[in-house]
């Protein structure tokens, strides 16, 4: 056991049970997996990417690239947690990854004796040829070699959600800065949120032993949680990691609500992903403690300085029985005193500098200091270091050691908007450049390392914020820290021969990785990165880029301020796509909105489908009936015979009033409507600017200043929004007013020759005969006993038909007044399957024909398009493209062979020709089984289609293997003089 | 009696949601509610009329300094070809059309730096309606 | 955030009961019994149409506000647009036509949404798993209303106004008008969002 006797932030009072691969260890809550891990004496955690070399536990923070375990089991199962993020709960159960067939025997380590081949752009370069067995061979064996967790394989139980969030100022990161920030603004009145994404606020305050004030810098920790609390305007979140920088002050967070305990609390989330609106920010995220890179820096307990001397203060563990430091600077060679302070029996602390600022401090602590490098690790668990000194070399023989190779300001969260980083020589780190709008940083993570700057820092940073916004400011008072140095000496490589030197744990990139990609060209930081890997995966570098970049740097003989940094991108820590879809899974990943005659249909046992959001009856399904044509064949002939009946509400639905809707209408519509007389409806067509088809529907007169029109069901919106555009931009004189009315109305249609039948015992008192509302006719009444309606005599089928709007409310029992009036005249409702077989049989286009490539004139709608008058698209549909004699114009196309199936999405083809492009002359878009005629019928575009009815082509299918001769005809298979409808 | 059997799609143009490949094809626009863009994290625009709401409630056209062309003109055509497709694109502050479709339904003047995304000035495309 | 009970269809409206946590967090009740419509300015008469409202004793907003006199609350959606709901079916639009003629466009919109009072101490923290507007009290009052997006549906809130304010014991009550065939999807989001609260739905029957 390594846990040291006293000290440290863990609750040992209580002991929590956990299990690792299968063995069971005890922990105390306030642990992380990675101190209990290290508190168990186990520091063998993982087998690395590519190499499958043995790894331990690096950092205490989130920043870890190495071990990373699957935490929980079965559809809980995580894979890729950092152990140094993972809270000890009672019952976790983590195993590590990538390792077959056990984690201290791995067949798979034999990969770095195949270090040559898969050194830096491996992939780009190995396995090239033959390329037929990438798919078969290379790809699958190097997955199962390489690799990281494996997700979970059933759906995930644990609900997620987000939430929104707004405040004056969010401050990220609560150590010295952040604490002090929020303390400045927070007195002030300002809405402060104080995002931290450790369990427990502090930051490095946790973790020091220095004194702020008359006390331990834990205690100012705990006392400006308290006073943070009792403010109302202050909001703390612990466990949420403000993971992206957006426009607009707008900031990205998870929360992880439930993910420290073995299931999240009932109707609580396991993740909760934040939008945060911030007028200001204040970065004050810290820094991150990089590695020197030497060779056999990867084995098991070889780690962060700062990292191991956090073990000892904060979890009261010593990560080695014995432990060595090896740094360049004072920040971590007071973490190291830190450490021997706390327990930890420090062998030596291995500094660059002949002159650490500290060594009186250390000689004071009893703790030896060596100037000299660390030039080997050995042990596949460490046993012993190799350190070279002035004098010669000496062999440490330690468990742990802690390397510094000098603070990398996290600045991660700087740069998401774009701002590079600047290199500053003194400090030998990349500090903030340009921010993002609002946002300032603060303490480590502006490079203001001292503990004095951070307070202070941080206070200013708050202050200025609320002094921003308007708010009264009471005057700061920093409180004295302890001063410590923060001498640095830059030192990134050990120049030593032996075996691999890491630069990029995660990734098994070496310092020779970056020595090859340079040799090779890839010298630009970006290219760096791709060509070797370095910097990607779950830590994207957070730890290795500045000595990759120092290696490269060094190779080109430029300046690391010349070198630069590969960018930063949210997000700054990995976030669960769970969290990201939040309430929208399953049946809830869109609204479904229900139709308002849903409930009946669903008792008549439709089939129903999706469009867009609507729920659509698509077909009723009658007992007996094994397949939907037989349904659909049934309702086809039921309408043709008698009388069917359909919910249309789902079409757009808009109410123009004003003096100018005639004259608007006659803007957008290729046709004229001011003319239209008051009572009665006109089918129009839309086009775009460009002169393609946009929409088309009809608009019924109901006074001179007011129409209302419908739109197809999937350009609802649009057209609203077209509309809209042309009274707001195009024509600001014109006065009409637009009310979405879709949602207002139910519009059921009846079609059939008895359609009239049905209609007259609907209506309570008006006459609906062929005088009284002729085809086009509008009529306002009532139906049903007093329900308001008005009654459209429009066709879609083809038939005599009339769609009657009711206030949606009232849809449900329209629809079953309908159905008892019809009764005797045997009605049957029919579906979006009938509703297109019907439109087909009649040779009306909808959406297939519609599609984004049409103009009126292929549509053979050209005839409709007034002369008279200008309107949208005009211009542009008269470009001589559109009105060649071979542009592909819409007719009817039926088998030779009445027995064959027709295909939409076929080509067609001259009878003998080859089936080339050359010889396209068009397609197939909508395709039919007509019951009225008996055969497979379909609607398309060919080539001067209108003078070539009677010819036969082929229409040629190749992805489904079609090839059958069709004859070409007019496109309305039935009725083609319209009696029915007028009828 | 069995279930229906459940259709096979024609897989034609409109494969998923209509059978006989010919249907009423509603073109599956998840959209349709005129959202343009994922709800989230995206820039916020101060609308004259809302308040400042986050980019996910506005559609998107473009380039607010066009002017539909005269339509009588002799040079139509190319006018309108110009209108219609010619666009450059600037680095810099760019007057531009946005619609508030999920709010108040205007059509807004956005002036935004292209390159921060920084909106610089708002307005009501119909400059007779005011900010309250 | 809890899922909803696989056996709740999401084409019907959440039926009544208690949902989640025990505890009454946040109450919805669905408001029967009111009639709607909007009003829409002519070009250039909105001084005339709010000098005509202003006689007869009524508010019209100017900018994103419930305002509620004489039985009519009126709630404006855009530059001289307003959402209008009266008590009573069939009220509207019957009412707003003769304060309109000539000087507004006026459309029934009785049963184009459905109207939802939620309220309760942990409301704000419920809505704002999906609500992008800021509901701070100090932000959001009494009377303020929004036109916006909950959980991709777009519809219109607002705060409960002086008449009908905030509930007696001093927890917020908003009101929102979410369309008709949207407002089972609504619920199922707030029905999720409050489950952690305690969620209480009334007014919808058995769904």
């Amino acid at each position: 056991m390594s846990r040291l006797l006293h000290g440290g932030l863990v609750d040992r009072s209580l002991t929590l049970s956990f299990a690792f691969d299968g063995a069971t260890y005890r922990g105390h809550p306030g642990d992380t997996l990675a101190s209990a891990l290290l508190a168990n004496g186990v520091r063998l955690v993982g087998r690395s990417f590519k190499y499958h070399r043995p790894r331990g536990i690096v950092t205490a923070g989130s920043e870890e690239p190495s071990a990373l375990v699957e935490l929980r089991m079965g559809a809980r199962r995580e894979p890729n947690t950092r152990a140094t993020t993972v809270e000890l709960y009672g019952g976790l159960v983590a195993a590590s990854q990538n390792r077959w067939p056990s984690l201290s025997f791995d067949l798979m380590s034999a990969n770095q004796w195949l270090a040559p081949i898969l050194g830096a752009g491996f992939y780009y370069k190995t396995f090239m040829w033959p390329s037929a067995l990438w798919e078969k061979l290379y790809e699958p064996v190097i997955r199962r070699a390489a690799g990281l967790g494996r997700a979970a394989d059933r759906p995930d139980p644990d609900p997620y959600e987000k939430a929104n969030a707004f405040c004056d100022l969010l401050v990220i990161g609560s150590g010295a800065a952040g604490l002090s920030a929020a303390l400045a603004a927070g007195r002030a009145g300002a809405r402060v949120i104080l995002a931290e994404e450790d369990f427990r606020l502090g930051g490095r305050l946790l973790s020091e032993f220095a004194a702020i004030g008359d006390g331990p810098a834990r205690d100012f920790a705990a006392a400006a949680e308290a006073e943070l609390t009792s403010l109302p305007n202050v909001r703390l979140m612990a466990r949420t990691t403000v993971f992206g920088a957006y426009d607009g002050g707008t900031y990205g967070a998870v929360e992880r609500v439930g993910d420290h305990l073995p299931v999240p609390a009932p109707f609580a989330p396991r993740q909760r992903l934040w939008r945060i609106v911030a007028q200001r920010c204040v970065l004050a995220a810290g820094a991150f403690d990089r590695p020197i890179v030497f060779p056999g820096n990867d084995r098991p307990g070889v780690m962060s300085a700062l990292a191991l001397s956090t073990y000892a203060t904060r979890y009261g563990v010593s990560a080695g029985k014995t432990a060595a430091f090896f740094v360049n600077n004072d920040f971590a060679f007071a973490a190291a005193l830190d450490a021997a302070e706390a327990g930890v029996k420090v062998e030596a602390i291995v500094d660059v500098r002949p002159d650490p600022a500290l060594a009186s401090r250390a000689q004071a602590l009893g703790v030896r200091v060596i100037q000299g490098e660390v030039v080997g690790a050995t042990g596949k668990q460490l046993s012993a270091v190799t350190v070279r000194t002035p004098k010669g070399s000496e062999t440490l023989k330690v468990e742990a050691l802690g390397v510094s190779g000098g603070a990398t300001p996290n600045l991660n969260l700087a740069t998401h908007m774009g701002g590079r980083p600047t290199y500053d020589e003194t400090l030998c780190a990349f500090v903030p450049g340009a921010l993002p709008p609002g946002m300032a940083v603060a303490g480590a993570a502006a490079g203001a390392f001292p503990l004095q700057d951070c307070l202070a820092g941080g206070a200013q940073a708050g202050a200025t914020a609320a002094t921003d916004l308007g708010f009264a400011v009471p005057p700061v008072s920093v409180p004295r820290a302890e001063g410590a140095p923060s001498g640095i000496c830059a030192f990134w490589h050990v120049a030593a021969p032996g075996g691999f030197a890491f630069v990029d744990l995660q990734n098994d990139v070496t310092a020779k990785d970056v020595k090859l990609a340079h040799a090779e060209g890839y010298r630009a930081v970006e290219l760096l990165k791709r060509y070797t890997t370095l910097g990607m995966a779950t830590d994207q570098g957070k730890t290795s880029n500045m000595a990759g970049l120092a290696i490269m740097a060094h190779l080109t003989g430029r300046s690391i301020a010349e070198t630069g940094v590969t960018v930063f991108r949210p997000p700054y820590t990995p976030v669960a796509i769970g969290a990201l879809a939040g309430h929208h899974r399953g049946r809830d990943f869109k609204p479904t909105r229900p139709t308002p005659t849903h409930l009946w249909a669903k008792e008549q046992g439709a089939v129903f489908v999706e469009a867009g959001f609507w729920l659509r009856a698509q077909y009723f399904p009658k007992p007996g009936e094994t397949d939907w044509l037989t349904t659909v064949n049934r309702e086809v002939t039921a309408v043709r015979e008698r009388v069917g009946v359909v919910d249309a509400s789902t079409f757009g639905k808009i109410d123009l009033q004003g003096p100018d809707a005639g004259r608007f209408l006659d803007r957008v519509y290729i046709n004229t409507f001011s003319t239209l007389a008051v009572g009665k409806a006109r089918y129009g067509v839309m086009l775009r600017e460009d002169g393609i088809v946009m929409d088309d529907g009809t608009s019924a007169r109901l006074a001179d200043d007011h129409y209302v029109m419908t739109t197809t069901t999937a350009n609802a919106a649009k057209v609203y929004q077209h509309l809209e555009f042309c009274l707001q931009v195009l024509w600001r004189d014109l006065d009409v007013q637009l009310a979405s009315i879709t949602e207002q109305y139910a519009q059921i249609a009846l079609s059939g020759p008895r359609a009239r039948d049905v209609l007259a015992k609907l209506v309570d008192r008006a006459d609906v005969s062929n005088a009284a509302l002729p085809f086009m006719g509008v009529l306002e009444t009532s139906v049903a006993g007093g329900i308001p309606a008005r009654i459209f005599r429009l066709s879609f089928s083809g038939e005599l038909g009339y769609e009657i709007a009711v206030p949606s409310g009232q849809g449900e029992k329209l629809v079953r007044a309908i159905m008892a009036a019809g009764a005797e005249f045997g009605i049957t409702p029919y579906g979006t399957e009938t509703l297109g077989v019907l439109r087909i049989e009649k040779g009306h286009v909808s959406g297939n024909e519609l599609n984004g490539q049409t103009s009126a004139r292929d549509l053979g709608l050209g005839k409709m398009a007034s002369t008279k008058k200008d309107y949208i698209g005009r211009v542009m549909a008269a470009r001589p493209a559109f009105l060649e004699e071979d542009r592909p114009i819409f007719v009817g196309f039926r088998p030779v062979d009445r027995a064959e199936r027709l295909r939409a999405g076929a080509h067609f083809l001259p009878v003998g020709a080859e089936p080339t492009l050359a010889n396209d002359e068009g397609y197939m878009s909508s395709v039919a089984f007509s019951p009225t005629l008996g055969h497979s019928i379909g609607l398309g575009f060919l080539k001067n289609g209108l003078a070539r009815i009677g010819e036969t082509v082929r229409a040629y299918d190749p992805v489904r293997g079609g090839d059958i001769a069709v004859e070409v005809c007019h496109p309305a298979f039935v009725d083609p003089e319209g009696e029915k409808q007028r009828g | 009696m069995g279930p229906p059997v459940k259709p096979e799609g024609d897989g034609g143009r409109n494969g998923a949601d209509a059978k006989n490949s010919g249907g009423v094809r509603e073109r599956d626009t998840a959209l349709a509610g005129g959202r343009t863009r994922e709800e989230g994290l995206t820039m916020r625009i101060p609308c004259p009329y809302c308040g400042a709401r986050d980019a996910h409630e506005f559609s998107y056209l473009g380039d607010a300094t066009l002017a539909r062309p005269d339509p009588a003109a002799p040079d139509a055509i190319d006018a309108f070809a110009a209108y219609v497709y010619e666009r450059s694109n600037p680095e810099g502050p760019h007057d531009e059309f946005w619609y508030h479709a999920a709010g108040c339904r205007r059509w807004l003047k956005v002036t935004r730096n292209t390159r921060t995304h920084e909106i610089l000035a708002v307005g009501f495309a119909r400059a007779e309606e005011t900010a309250p | 955030m809890a899922d909803i009970p696989a056996a709740i269809e999401p084409t019907r409206l959440l039926p009544e009961g208690h949902y989640g946590a025990p505890g009454d967090g946040v109450a919805a009740r669905l408001r029967a019994g009111c009639s709607a419509a909007t009003l829409a300015a002519r070009r250039g008469a909105l001084p005339a149409l709010a000098a005509r409202f202003a006689e007869a004793g009524l508010l019209l907003p100017d900018g994103p506000k419930a305002a509620t006199a004489g039985g009519l609350t009126l709630i404006g959606t855009g530059p001289g647009r307003w959402l209008a709901f009266a008590e009573g079916a069939r009220v509207l639009p019957g009412r707003l036509l003769p304060l309109a003629e000539g000087l507004a466009a006026v459309t029934d919109q009785s049963d184009a949404s459905l109207l939802l009072e939620i309220a309760g101490p942990k409301v704000r923290a419920a809505l704002a798993k999906g609500v992008m507007v800021d509901l701070d009290p100090s932000v959001f009052q009494a009377g303020d209303a929004a036109t916006t997006t909950v959980a991709h549906v777009n519809l219109t809130f607002w705060r409960a106004g002086d008449r009908t304010g905030d509930r007696a014991d001093g927890t917020p009550s908003y009101v929102f008008a979410v369309p008709r065939s949207f407002a089972p999807a609504f619920l199922r989001w707030l029905a999720s969002s409050a489950a952690e609260f305690g969620f209480t739905m009334s007014g919808t029957g058995r769904g």
